[in-house]
């Protein structure tokens, strides 16, 4: 399927295409606002994709190195679009409407997600990258361009605002500390 | 650097439900990203379309009919009367011969109609008095038997309504004049213009009145003496009929075929076959015709024509442009031969020289299933191109084939390849006109029931193929010669179409 690829046979890309896609979807959906721009990601990800496919060596997961080049595809739209224009610096955290309206019942990975989504733009971004992708808060702040120290206190806080999101729908037990809760102000 | 993954159960879990969270993409994220890819895919496929719709355009521009009527003359075959039936749905052009020199001298004359000559008998079942309301090129087949002059009736398609309302006149089947004045003014609306200097040659009218003429869409009776038709004696005739396919049928078929090529080349995309290679192609040529003419000699009846003795004379055909599109799918058998087979349209065409004459009987000397000769008789009024005035008569064949053949590689590296290949094609003739010189070769005559249907080509080329990125460019001359002749074993002359392109074609 790779010297497919590599050969530009249209019946190889397809392979890999329908293997990959499905997950890479998931990926692009928790950065994207809606499935629109998420299938928009996903198609100019992919398009990286096969025109980089000679750089893959073979170290390493080919599902790995595709989901690098999707999330940095994925950051990409965003910077471009200026969608952390209103929300990486500014917390807007303590408006979010939190109730069981704003969750759909679904199979709990897709709840999960859903509920990552509930989260600002800004925060959203900076917990895919730091706790789904694993890039270190230094990583985080050359892809975003933004302070080491503002990426960890993005983290911290749309954890703290994730894990309320979770315990309100009942995804998370709430722990018997207590939670630290970020003030807006 | 800090890395990642100080683990809590909170985040591993996260990373859990976020990994195991998928979505099926919608079918144009795959779309895009393959047009992105292979953005030159597409091309061959709307370029054919294109091309296709050209063709078509063509074709159907050049062979306009200027007048239209749709009319039906019964054929009936007993011991004693020939009759013919006669299907036409072509418009009638001939008009006054002035009128005729001013409108028609050009290479869009299509006369391809048939009167049929009834009866009397035939004539009293009908009562239909309609009126002609455009004229009416005619190619009488006329009929006699027994050595005696029968009278008649001259049945005309008609299918428009009359305008004039009124009583009117129409010819006489026992007063005829003979008078030089055009029949034309005989009749209402000045359709029928048999206007002649040569009594022998025209038939001559007389009128009679009728009552209230009405919406017809049959035929006009219009009784004529048979004196007017000068018959050798004991000369047998056959009246014709001259179905032609409707145009409707015609467009319902190329519209039936254009879904097919389209068809086909969106199948081309699904999967590679390193074997199998489609290509389409188009291939301008240029049209022009072979002749195998056989005299036929008389076998001792006196009544037969005899070709021998006849003046020669010169006949002068002019080349057209013509096309075939289509698309071949080849075979790899090894590293240099290939089979091939396909589908495609070719038209193909030629000018005959005419010029306009009075309307005049001539014959054609055919051969039934046994090999003897008889005489079909005509009226027509185009003549063989030896007088000043010229007209164009359009001969022309679109037919439908499918190749079978052979492609051998006979040079060739990564980028470069040379070929030959030949072909034979098995094709199916579905519009033509064919105008066809008359036994004594003075004029020119129609008569589509001669025209072969099926016939068989052979096609040889040779071919540079150029191999770019992502698709082939194909380049060569070919020639295309149909083996059978145009017409049926019946009409003697033997006439071949031979075509010589440039063949231009893409494939993957």
């Amino acid at each position: 399927m790779l010297q497919g690829c590599l050969d530009n046979l249209s019946i190889a890309q397809e392979a890999l295409y329908n293997r990959f896609s499905p997950r890479m979807l998931g990926v692009c959906y928790r950065y994207a606002r809606n499935r629109e721009d998420a299938e928009d990601m996903l198609q100019e990800g992919f398009i990286k994709v096969y025109s980089q496919i000679y750089q893959f060596k073979g170290s390493g997961a080919l599902e790995g190195w595709i989901r690098k080049i999707i999330v940095h595809t994925c950051i990409n739209i965003l910077k471009k679009n200026k969608k952390f224009s209103d929300s990486v610096d500014l917390i807007h955290a303590s408006s979010i409407q939190i109730s069981e309206n704003n969750i759909p019942s679904m199979l709990q990975a897709k709840q999960v997600v859903e509920c990552i989504r509930l989260l600002p733009i800004g925060y959203r971004t900076v917990l895919n990258l730091y706790a789904i992708e694993g890039f270190s808060h230094k990583e985080i702040s050359t892809i975003l361009e933004v302070e080491e120290s503002t990426s960890r206190s993005q983290y911290t806080r749309a954890r703290a605002l994730l894990e309320e999101i979770l315990i309100k729908k009942k995804i998370l037990q709430k722990p018997k500390e207590k939670v630290r809760m970020v003030s807006a102000k | 650097m800090e890395r990642r993954f100080d683990m809590s159960d909170f985040e591993q879990s996260l990373k859990d439900h976020a990994d195991q969270f998928k979505m099926i993409p919608s079918k144009r994220v795959w779309n895009g990203i393959y047009n992105n890819l292979h953005p030159g895919s597409k091309w061959p496929s709307i370029t054919v379309a294109i091309l296709f719709l050209i063709t078509l355009i063509t074709i159907g521009n050049l062979n306009k009919p200027t007048t239209h009527f749709n009319a039906i003359s019964n054929i009936q075959q007993n011991s004693t009367n020939n009759i013919s039936k006669a299907k036409n749905d072509n418009e009638p052009v001939y008009q006054s011969p002035d009128q005729n020199k001013r409108k028609i001298i050009s290479s869009k004359i299509n006369a391809n109609h048939t009167l049929s000559i009834i009866s009397k008998e035939e004539s009293k079942r009908k009562t239909t008095t309609p009126i002609i309301t455009k004229s009416i090129s005619p190619n009488i087949i006329s009929e006699k038997s027994n050595n005696q002059t029968e009278v008649g009736q001259l049945q005309l398609p008609v299918n428009e309504i009359s305008r004039n309302k009124s009583k009117t006149k129409f010819p006489n089947e026992n007063n005829f004049t003979n008078s030089n004045t055009p029949v034309n003014e005989q009749i209402v609306d000045n359709s029928i213009s048999y206007q002649t200097n040569d009594q022998s040659a025209a038939p001559k009218l007389s009128l009679i009145e009728i009552d209230q003429p009405e919406l017809f869409n049959s035929n006009l009776i219009i009784p004529v003496s048979f004196d007017v038709f000068s018959f050798p004696p004991e000369e047998s005739m056959l009246v014709t009929a001259i179905p032609l396919k409707k145009p409707e049928e015609i467009a319902k078929d190329d519209a039936v075929l254009k879904q097919n090529i389209f068809q086909k080349t969106k199948k081309l995309h699904r999967k590679k076959n390193t074997k199998i290679e489609w290509l389409f192609y188009v291939n301008p040529t240029v049209s022009s015709v072979l002749f195998d003419k056989k005299t036929i000699r008389p076998t001792g009846v006196s009544s037969l024509v005899v070709l021998s003795g006849q003046p020669s004379f010169k006949l002068i055909h002019k080349n057209k442009i013509g096309i075939e599109t289509g698309t071949e799918m080849s075979f790899k058998f090894s590293n240099r031969l290939r089979f091939i087979t396909g589908f495609n349209l070719n038209y193909s065409s030629y000018n005959n020289i005419s010029n306009l004459e009075h309307p005049t009987f001539t014959t054609l000397t055919l051969n039934d299933n046994h090999g003897r000769p008889y005489s079909k008789n005509y009226i027509t009024h185009y003549g063989n191109g030896q007088s000043q005035d010229h007209i164009s008569l359009s001969n022309y064949n679109l037919e439908a084939s499918i190749p079978l053949g052979i492609q051998y590689n006979i040079w060739g590296n990564k980028k470069i390849k040379i070929d030959v290949a030949t072909l034979i094609e098995s094709s199916l003739l579905l519009k033509n006109n064919a105008y066809m010189i008359s036994s004594d070769g003075r004029y020119y005559v129609n008569d589509p029931s001669l025209v072969r249907k099926e016939n068989l080509e052979a096609n040889f080329g040779t071919y540079m193929t150029l191999s770019g990125k992502k698709i082939k460019w194909h380049l060569g001359p070919n020639i295309r010669y149909q083996i059978l002749s145009t017409y049926k074993n019946i009409y003697p002359t033997k006439e071949h179409f031979i075509d010589y392109g440039i063949k231009i074609g893409i494939s993957r």
